[in-house]
C-alpha cells in the first residue's frame, strides 16, 4: 500500500480586517501520492493559488494542517514548523513555479545564477558542481546554454518560465508546486512549456500539484483533479471523469464553457 | 463456465444536467452480467442505447449511480471498479484494464510510435524496447515508418483508429474495453484487428466490445448484450436481435454489394 506523500487537512485561509472577512479557501483537504500530478482547477478568486501559497508557506494559513511524509515522519503539521524548518522545507523538499517569473526568479541575476542560488540554499558548496548542475538543468529545460550567463530580465516569457522550471527542479524536490505556469504566454510558447513539463514528468516521475484555470492544461498533465469554487473544493476525481462526467453544477458549467 | 473475472450487478447510471435545469438522463438501468477470462462479450444496440456509457462506467470515466462491478485482479484481489479508490483505478488502468475510445485522444505533438510506446513505458518497459514493440505493432496494422513518426492529430480517422487499436494490443491487458474499434477501418485492416483480438483472447484477455457490425459479432462474440433504452437482454451471437439501426446498416451493406 503506497502512502501519500502529502496530506492536507481542512486548510483554511481567511483574510480579515476592520469590518471585512474574505474567505480565500476553507476546509480544503486532499492527498497527493508519489509520482502523481494533482490538478486544481477553478476560476480566478476560487482560492486555488492560495492553497499553493499556504503549502509553500508564502502565506500563513488561518487553520488546518499539512503533513509531508518526509517531514518528521509525516506526524507533524508543517504549518507549525519554526523558521529554520520552514526554510528547509522550501529549499530541500518543495519548490514552486510562480505564474509571474518575477516572483520565482531574480531577474537581475543570470539564468545560471538563479539555478545556483537554489542549489546554494540547499547546501551545495562546490562552485564547479553547482555550475555543472545548473547547466545540466538549463539544458533539460531547453534553455540555450549560451544564455546561461544572461539576465532573465531580457528573456522572453516562455524562456523565463523554463528558467523557473530548471530552478524548481534543480535539487530534486519531493514536491513541485506549479501555479498557472502557462498563463500569459502565447499559445505556441504555452505548448512548448507544457510539452517540457509533460516530458520531465514522464521521464523523472516528479510529484506535482498544478493549479490552472485552463482545463486543457489539466487534461494534459493531471492524473486527478480538484475543482474549486469560492474557496471550497466542490468536486474531485480522476481527471477524465471530471471532464466527461462532471457532477457539480459549477463543474458542468466549466466543462461546457470549454467544449462549446 | 470458469469463475468470472468481472461481475457487474445492478449497474445504473443517471446523469443530472444542472445546466439544463436539473434534467435527468438515464443511460443505464439495472444492468447485470458476468465475464470470464478470455471471454468475448459484444454490446449491441441502437445509437443512444447506453453502450458507450456502460464501457465508460467500467473504466470510471463515468461514475456509476448504483450497482457494483466486482473485478478480480491479477493478484487475486476483488475490487469494485465503481467505488475503488482513485489510486487503485489509476493502477488498474496502467496495468490491467484498457479502454479504447471510439476516437483517439492522443496528447498533442507526440509521434504515433511514442503514443503507443507510452503504454509500455508506463508499465516499466525500457523506452527503446517499448519503441520497437510499438513500431512492430503499428507496422502490423499497415502503418509504415513515416506515419509512425508523425503526430496522430494530423492523421485520417482510420489511421487514428489504428493508433488507438495498437495501444490496446501492443501489450494486451487482462480486460479490454473497446468502443467500435473497427468503425473507420477498411476490410483489410478490420481483419487484422480481428486477428489481434483472437490472439489476445487466446492469451486470456477478456473483451467487452461495442460493435454495430452484425457479421463481426457473429465471428467474434461468445455472448451478446443488447441494450435498448438503457435496459439489457442477453442473446446468442447468431440470434436475430432485431435492432433498427442494425437492419438499416444491413440494408446499406446489401445496397453496397
Amino acid at each position: 500500500m503506497v502512502e501519500p506523500l502529502l496530506r492536507v487537512r481542512d486548510l483554511t485561509k481567511i483574510y480579515s480586517g476592520k469590518g471585512h472577512r474574505i474567505v480565500a479557501c476553507e476546509d480544503v483537504s486532499f492527498d497527493v501520492y508519489p509520482g502523481e500530478v494533482l490538478g486544481i482547477v477553478g476560476e480566478s478568486g476560487s482560492g486555488k493559488s492560495t492553497v499553493l501559497q499556504c503549502l509553500f508557506q508564502d502565506v500563513v494559513p488561518t487553520s488546518g494542517a499539512a503533513y509531508l511524509t518526509s517531514f518528521e515522519g509525516g506526524e507533524r503539521n508543517m504549518f507549525e514548523a519554526d523558521r529554520r524548518e520552514r526554510r528547509e522545507l522550501r529549499t530541500h523538499r518543495m519548490s514552486m513555479v510562480y505564474q509571474n517569473p518575477r516572483q520565482g526568479l531574480n531577474l537581475m541575476v543570470t539564468a545560471g545564477g538563479n539555478v545556483a542560488e537554489r542549489l546554494l540554499a540547499a547546501d551545495w558548496r562546490r562552485v564547479s558542481d553547482i555550475r555543472a548542475k545548473a547547466s545540466d538543468y538549463l539544458v533539460r529545460t531547453e534553455v540555450p546554454i549560451e544564455r546561461m550567463d544572461d539576465f532573465p530580465a531580457f528573456f522572453s516569457g516562455g524562456m523565463q518560465q523554463r528558467v523557473q522550471i530548471a530552478k524548481a527542479l534543480a535539487n530534486n524536490p519531493e514536491l513541485v508546486l506549479l501555479d498557472e505556469l502557462t498563463t500569459g504566454l502565447d499559445v505556441s510558447v504555452q505548448a512548448g512549456v507544457l510539452d517540457l513539463v509533460r516530458d520531465i514528468q514522464s521521464k523523472y516521475g516528479v510529484t506535482a500539484i498544478i493549479v490552472s484555470h485552463d482545463l486543457g492544461v489539466i487534461r494534459l498533465l493531471a492524473d486527478r483533479t480538484l475543482v474549486m469554487k469560492d474557496g471550497h473544493v466542490v468536486e474531485s476525481g480522476l481527471t477524465d471523469q471530471i471532464l466527461e462526467d462532471p457532477q457539480h453544477p459549477y463543474t458542468q458549467l466549466l466543462v461546457n464553457c470549454v467544449t462549446n | 463456465m470458469a469463475e468470472p473475472m468481472l461481475s457487474v450487478s445492478g449497474l445504473t447510471k443517471t446523469i443530472t444536467l444542472h445546466i439544463l435545469h436539473g434534467a435527468e438522463v438515464h443511460p443505464l438501468r439495472d444492468i447485470s452480467f458476468d465475464l470470464a477470462p478470455g471471454e468475448f462479450l459484444a454490446i449491441a444496440g441502437p445509437s443512444g442505447a447506453g453502450k458507450s456509457s456502460l464501457l465508460k462506467c467500467l473504466n470510471r470515466t463515468y461514475l456509476a449511480t448504483a450497482g457494483t462491478a466486482k473485478y478480480v485482479t491479477r493478484a487475486g484481489e476483488v475490487v469494485d471498479l465503481f467505488s475503488a479508490p482513485e489510486r487503485d483505478v489509476i493502477a488498474l488502468r496502467r496495468n490491467e484494464i484498457t479502454y479504447v475510445s471510439q476516437f483517439l485522444k492522443a496528447p498533442p505533438r507526440v509521434p504515433a510510435v511514442d503514443v503507443v510506446a507510452s503504454v509500455l513505458t508506463r508499465r516499466g518497459v525500457d523506452l527503446e524496447v517499448a519503441r520497437e514493440r510499438a513500431s512492430a505493432m503499428l507496422e502490423r496494422l499497415g502503418m509504415g515508418p513515416s506515419l509512425q513518426s508523425s503526430y496522430p492529430a494530423l492523421f485520417s480517422g482510420g489511421e487514428q483508429q489504428r493508433v488507438n487499436v495498437a495501444k490496446a494490443f501492443v501489450d494486451p491487458p487482462r480486460l479490454l474495453l473497446l468502443d467500435e474499434p473497427t468503425s473507420a477501418l477498411d476490410v483489410e485492416n478490420r481483419d487484422r484487428v480481428i486477428d489481434l483480438l483472437r490472439e489476445a483472447q487466446a492469451g486470456g484477455t477478456a473483451v467487452i466490445a461495442i460493435f454495430h457490425d452484425r457479421e463481426l459479432i457473429r465471428r467474434l462474440a461468445d455472448r451478446v448484450l443488447v441494450l435498448a433504452d438503457g435496459i439489457a437482454r442477453e442473446v446468442a451471437p447468431d440470434e436475430d436481435f432485431g435492432i433498427a439501426d442494425d437492419s438499416l446498416a444491413d440494408e446499406l451493406m446489401e445496397v453496397s454489394r
